[in-house]
């Protein structure tokens, strides 16, 4: 008996390189990574994320169950710049995976690859919200951000798995220059100095291509729900700047902006969703930035 | 006056420049936290700790050691006995490089159920249940020693953890002969039930001899169950969790005590929670301890990640005439950096 459970623990340990040689395993943070590596990995890689496409990725649990996922992954896609400070060192610890440990070969780091847009220049403290010192993390609303990410990514994908390096190279390619394609015709169904609101800084990054306007938020700061006054504030500054358009995030309540709606006279309000799955619907990023032409074009 | 703003300016950039020079030697520093406590409480039986107190204010550092090891330090400064004690609740150094297992030594609370692993101003409620506080006393199951967990490798989440400690809690262990260790084993589970639903369930179990040179046990476990839609989880969760805890001390004190407790918690706004507990110490009919049965209510408002004001209530039954009646408002503070909280 005792010789059988010794060559049962051998046999299990023999085949554990095996099993971990298959497909490779990766993880993202966010949807819209996930999105990414399906388009430059196609089939070649198995890829799950851990935020859902209608969950705010600063606050996700650390569900145990996505420490057993990163316990088997050989490469995780994070954003960086502090949106998953709150969740994704608890995972990484749980996992007990040290590939996937910040600064090694199995975590790639989107963020640090990104000139970030609202980078704060003066001293700030936790009086000031949920501010990111690096910078707003949303940068892949940004198509053009998407192309610049994706051609690292390429290169971490072939270094891990250099058997497909021509099928991410081929990828590669295809992504940029369909989405190129697309910004072009994008570009000419946004009016430029088109002005909006919106709930959080989410879409900073998407305004910034298309030369959209955004001339209040409905947070007073950056995690913080909005006060009366600041409302009063940002309805008058709707009226003012002649604002047709509220943009809400899909993961904040839109009761808020429907208020201002009520008093701003000619003001839309539209519930977005800013991230892939975030509806039904938007199965990649095309059709993510697809839904957010939509919403702003007239 | 020249030489006064000749002096000033050199003094501001001075500052801006040592500024600069600190953000950059920041990185080598440990992670500081504070999270600070204020209770004001109000008993019509036991008064012995009402009125407004410093709860307490816990103080913790983190950092890697180098590329093979973390350290964490916390130290609580808490009222014992009318004076302020500075006391080390976790000193541990954890391993960060070795695949499957994580190992630690140092000293650290106890996985003997899931209660006994929190710190105070992680607790559900102000106070902790009657049978952490009974059976494993004020601070807790918080041992020294070595520790091994790692992942069952299985389709659901499950964790096995095992301690091999000195054994000094008072009343549980405590024998004089060094060479005596205690044993704490914990199983964890959890499973997905939806992208919404989990359900955890665990078991624990520690042993050791006690201060007669005896064997104590203890035996926990636990049952978990926790909803957070995807879609609008910002603004509505909720949480049933229910644990068990038994001692069988052998010895002078011969005495076997269980108890249990169940609490609900339900997030109604972004910032609001309404939570229920019960609690039910001495299940099996105990020598020393008449049974005690508790009701506790509590709403909580937290304006922000980093602060809560809670107001909690509770009628105690413990076997006397007319049962006691507790009124808790505290509020909680964390400033600096401050690790997530495990799920």
């Amino acid at each position: 008996m005792r010789k059988n459970i010794k060559l049962f623990v051998v046999i299990f340990f023999c085949l554990l390189p095996i099993y971990s040689h298959a497909k490779l395993k990766v993880l993202t943070t966010t949807n819209n990574l996930k999105s990414l590596v399906e388009l430059i990995a196609g089939d070649k890689v198995d890829v799950e994320s851990f935020s859902k496409g209608t969950q705010d990725p600063h606050y996700i649990e650390a569900k145990p169950s996505y420490m057993v996922k990163a316990s088997r992954a050989d490469l995780l896609v994070s954003i960086g710049l502090e949106l998953e400070v709150g969740w994704l060192p608890l995972i990484l610890r749980g996992s007990r995976n040290p590939r996937l440990r910040e600064g090694e070969e199995g975590h790639f780091i989107a963020g640090n690859l990104i000139e970030t847009l609202e980078k704060p220049t003066a001293t700030f403290s936790r009086a000031d919200g949920d501010v990111h010192p690096e910078g707003n993390p949303h940068f892949l609303l940004d198509p053009l951000n998407a192309i610049k990410i994706a051609e690292k990514l390429k290169f971490k994908l072939a270094k891990l798995d250099p058997e497909n390096t021509s099928v991410y190279e081929k990828n590669f390619k295809k992504f940029t220059s369909d989405l190129t394609l697309r910004v072009k015709q994008w570009k000419k169904r946004i009016k430029v100095g088109t002005k909006v609101i919106t709930y959080h800084k989410t879409l900073t990054y998407f305004y910034h291509r298309f030369g959209i306007i955004n001339i209040a938020l409905l947070e007073p700061k950056p995690g913080v729900p909005p006060s009366a006054r600041h409302i009063l504030g940002v309805m008058k500054k709707a009226k003012t700047e002649g604002v047709k358009l509220a943009i809400v995030e899909n993961y904040f309540d839109p009761t808020v902006a429907n208020r201002v709606a009520k008093d701003v006279i000619g003001l839309k309000v539209k519930v977005v969703p800013v991230s892939v799955n975030g509806e039904p619907k938007i199965l990649n990023l095309f059709d993510l930035y697809e839904s957010l032409i939509t919403s702003v074009e007239e | 006056m020249k030489n006064f703003y000749i002096l000033l300016v050199l003094l501001v950039s001075t500052a801006a420049y040592g500024k600069k020079l600190q953000s950059r030697g920041n990185s080598f520093n440990p992670d500081i936290g504070i999270n600070v406590l204020f209770l004001n409480q109000d008993s019509d039986r036991d008064t012995s700790e009402d009125g407004m107190n410093l709860q307490e204010a816990e103080l913790q550092f983190s950092s890697d050691v180098d590329a093979y090891f973390t350290a964490k330090a916390l130290f609580a400064v808490a009222k014992e006995e009318g004076s302020y004690g500075f006391e080390p609740e976790e000193v541990y150094v954890e391993t960060i490089a070795l695949p499957h297992v994580t190992l630690r030594v140092g000293k650290s609370k106890m996985p003997l159920g899931k209660h006994n692993q929190l710190h105070t101003h992680a607790f559900p409620f102000i106070n902790a249940p009657l049978a952490n506080e009974t059976i494993l006393g004020d601070e807790g199951l918080n041992e020294t020693g070595v520790g091994a967990s790692a992942l069952i490798p299985l389709p659901w989440f499950s964790e096995f953890n095992f301690s091999y400690t000195q054994g000094e809690n008072e009343d549980l262990f405590n024998s004089d002969r060094k060479a005596n260790k205690a044993l704490v084993a914990r199983l964890n589970n959890l499973w997905d039930l939806s992208d919404s639903m989990t359900l955890e369930l665990g078991f624990s179990g520690a042993e050791g001899k006690n201060s007669d040179h005896l064997d104590t046990k203890l035996f926990g476990a636990d049952l978990t169950l926790k909803w957070r839609p995807v879609a609008g989880g910002k603004y509505r969760s909720f949480e049933w969790a229910s644990e068990f805890l038994e001692k069988d001390r052998e010895g002078a004190t011969d005495d076997k005590l269980s108890g249990v407790v169940s609490h609900l918690k339900y997030q109604m706004a972004q910032r609001w929670y309404v939570q229920y507990r019960y609690d039910y110490l001495g299940l099996n009919e105990s020598k020393t301890i008449d049974a005690v049965k508790r009701h506790t209510g509590l709403v909580a408002f937290l304006p922000s990640e980093f602060s809560g004001i809670r107001l909690q209530y509770e009628t105690i039954d413990d076997g006397q005439t007319k049962d006691e009646k507790r009124v808790s408002l505290q509020f909680n503070i964390s400033i600096g950096a401050h690790p997530a909280h495990a799920y």
